[in-house]
């Protein structure tokens, strides 16, 4: 069979352009600018070198409150990322499996946090944790209770209230790579002898391990820099670094600190996409 | 299927480019007739865009672009553009004040520039040298729930002494440092436990005190009214104006103390941005502190004016801060030692 010119040329560049000028004027040039602030550079195109110091995150790494604020940012990302893998796995498996006639009225609830957004959702939270809240006005007028509980302003509510607003940030990765594997495997291993639970855990899971991963670092880069959520239902013991940021922007006006806090928060995201792509190029190895 | 070449596309850019610079003397002389101001968010800017902006067209035939955000976002686009900036007038914090005026970036108000400074208090503009002028003030007082709490306390001092003892139980609550004026509270607080601007122990040791009653510091003033609102604190500190505003909205539980002495006053500092529009901008903060759309304003918002002319009805006389008995916090010093005063509400307050 022959093959054209026209199968044979492959797209121009110039396609692209467009998207990459996007990118490099709104998302690179101001990343740039960010660590050039960090390191005390101002931002700018000439370069000053008796300008840059580490001032900035010796001051981060030598503090225990920055260094607690930090590790307590990662373990809210982490947690909100297992929280919401959890529950988001069987909507999901049961998003694509199913013949229900109830699973479109599922994609719905699935698709509302995302149309809905954080500030709302949050909003609705305060409502139903609150001191006089849904939860609590049912149990004190039940009398399971005699005072409110404090559910508000704790690391409980923040995770909740993050797990529902990023819960479709973890369903749908799940359910597309749901959908690329065979019923057919699943089924070969069920007539193999395998139960429904093995058959799960040993073919299933292993293979939906990449939507896992995938739901997994958008939700931990989502909840690690979430501000407003964790500004209004998080208590004072509950700061996290995006939290920082704001304030040393926009309070205490030091924008190289805040620069600096930045890029940390940004480099940990980084490790946890580089760790998922490892992992994603060791399974695919393996497999 | 019709192809698209080079050529044509690069045709469609260099028309597009030339159409662009076209207009671009008319451009420029519209804006010469035209002056961006700011604004914050709500109520606010709806007074500002029907009370003080129709009276300034009309007096200038001038057109006016409101700027929404706040001061720290505004002082970052006239800083990024210090030789043009894209601000005239700018509604600036206490302590941003400063910066602007420490940049060399505010034009000083003069009475034969701006003819209604000479009815507008000194505690109102001098503070700033002129460089800017206050159009609004705010006092700080004690909202509480009258259905809990019988007998307000009048005092800081007696504030801090029934809370730390449990009378209010954990139903407390006062601004967070992400709060802008959480610096000029913690310098009221030291003040009147004995310390001031160089000794703001007295302040942070009475904050670790009555934490434990604290259900949370506010970080803006939306979430405080929340807060307020859904009953989750019974009592704290915010401004006249915002706890009057929903006591009229129906907060019928709602009850507001004003302090015997020590009210911190705070409010908006209106400046002119050097290099900006500088004609038009003196004459809309002129606006600005004109008694005729202050009423309005408020009438609108329930923060005090500052020009000496406003009459105010007789039924809110009651509501309004004598000008003597507030408390303007020292901003410029203030704000060299905010930064101090975060890294220690960190370690002290939050840890």
């Amino acid at each position: 069979m022959q093959v054209t010119k026209a199968a044979r040329t492959q797209p121009s560049g110039i396609l692209v352009l467009p998207v990459v000028l996007f990118l490099a004027t709104f998302y690179i040039l101001p990343g740039v600018f960010v660590i050039l602030m960090s390191i005390g550079h101002p931002p700018s195109f000439s370069l000053r070198t008796e300008l840059i110091t580490a001032a900035n995150f010796e001051r981060l790494f030598g503090s225990a409150y920055y260094l607690k604020v930090l590790v307590r940012t990662i373990a809210l990302g982490f947690a909100v990322g297992i929280v919401t893998a959890v529950l988001a796995y069987p909507i999901a498996y049961y998003l694509v499996r199913s013949s229900s006639r109830f699973r479109s009225v599922m994609y719905f609830l699935t698709l509302i946090p995302m149309a809905v957004g954080m500030n709302m959702i949050t909003l609705g939270w305060l409502v139903v944790l609150g001191r006089y809240g849904l939860i609590n006005s049912m149990l004190l007028s039940i009398g399971i209770v005699r005072e409110p509980l404090t559910m508000m302003y704790t690391w409980g509510a923040m995770i909740v209230g993050l797990t529902n607003v990023l819960f479709t940030f973890m369903a749908l990765p799940i359910a597309a790579v749901l959908r690329t594997i065979d019923p057919s495997i699943e089924q070969a291993a069920r007539n193999l002898g395998a139960g429904a639970l093995r058959a799960f855990i040993f073919v299933t899971l292993p293979l939906s391990l990449e939507g896992v991963a995938t739901g997994f670092l958008a939700v931990f880069m989502l909840s690690s820099g979430a501000l407003v959520l964790p500004m209004l239902l998080g208590g004072q013991g509950e700061t996290i670094l995006p939290v920082l940021i704001w304030e040393q922007y926009s309070v205490a006006n030091d924008r190289n600190f805040s620069a600096a806090l930045a890029v940390v928060l940004l480099f940990f995201s980084l490790m946890v996409l580089l760790l998922q792509l490892h992992m994603t190029r060791m399974r695919r190895v393996l497999t | 299927m019709t192809m698209v070449d080079r050529r044509e596309v690069l045709r469609s850019i260099g028309g597009a480019i030339a159409a662009a610079a076209l207009p671009y003397g008319t451009i420029v002389r519209a804006q010469e007739n035209k002056v961006t101001v700011t604004s914050l968010g709500g109520r606010w800017e709806e007074s500002i865009r029907q009370d003080f902006i129709p009276l300034f067209e009309k007096r200038t035939g001038a057109k006016v672009e409101v700027v929404l955000g706040g001061p720290s976002q505004w002082m970052s686009q006239i800083e990024s553009q210090p030789n043009k900036p894209p601000i005239s007038a700018i509604d600036n914090s206490e302590t941003l004040a400063f910066k602007l005026m420490d940049r060399n970036m505010a034009v000083k108000l003069t009475p034969q520039a701006v003819p209604n400074l000479a009815s507008t208090p000194d505690l109102f503009h001098k503070p700033w040298d002129d460089y800017a002028a206050m159009y609004m003030y705010a006092g700080a007082g004690f909202f509480y729930n009258k259905d809990k709490i019988k007998s307000p306390p009048k005092t800081w001092v007696e504030f801090f002494e029934r809370t730390s003892k449990g009378e209010f139980g954990k139903s407390v609550s006062l601004p967070d440092i992400a709060y802008g004026w959480t610096p000029a509270f913690l310098w009221t607080f030291a003040k009147v436990l004995g310390g001031g601007l160089g000794k703001m122990d007295p302040a942070f040791d009475v904050l670790k005190k009555i934490r434990p009653y604290v259900v949370k510091f506010w970080a803006n003033a939306g979430e405080i009214e929340r807060m307020i609102s859904s009953r989750e604190v019974d009592i704290g500190v915010f401004w006249d104006g915002r706890i009057y505003s929903m006591i009229d909205a129906g907060a019928r539980f709602l009850g507001f103390q004003r302090m015997n002495s020590d009210v911190l006053i705070s409010g908006v500092a209106s400046q002119v941005v050097k290099g900006g529009n500088e004609k038009l901008a003196l004459a809309y903060v002129n606006t600005l502190l004109d008694p005729e759309p202050q009423l309005q304003y408020f009438k609108k918002i329930n923060y005090a004016v500052t020009n000496s002319k406003v009459r105010y009805p007789a039924s809110v006389k009651d509501r309004i801060l004598p000008v003597e008995l507030g408390l303007v916090a020292p901003y410029r010093d203030l704000a060299k030692v905010t930064p101090a005063l975060l890294e220690r509400w960190n370690e002290e307050i939050r840890f």
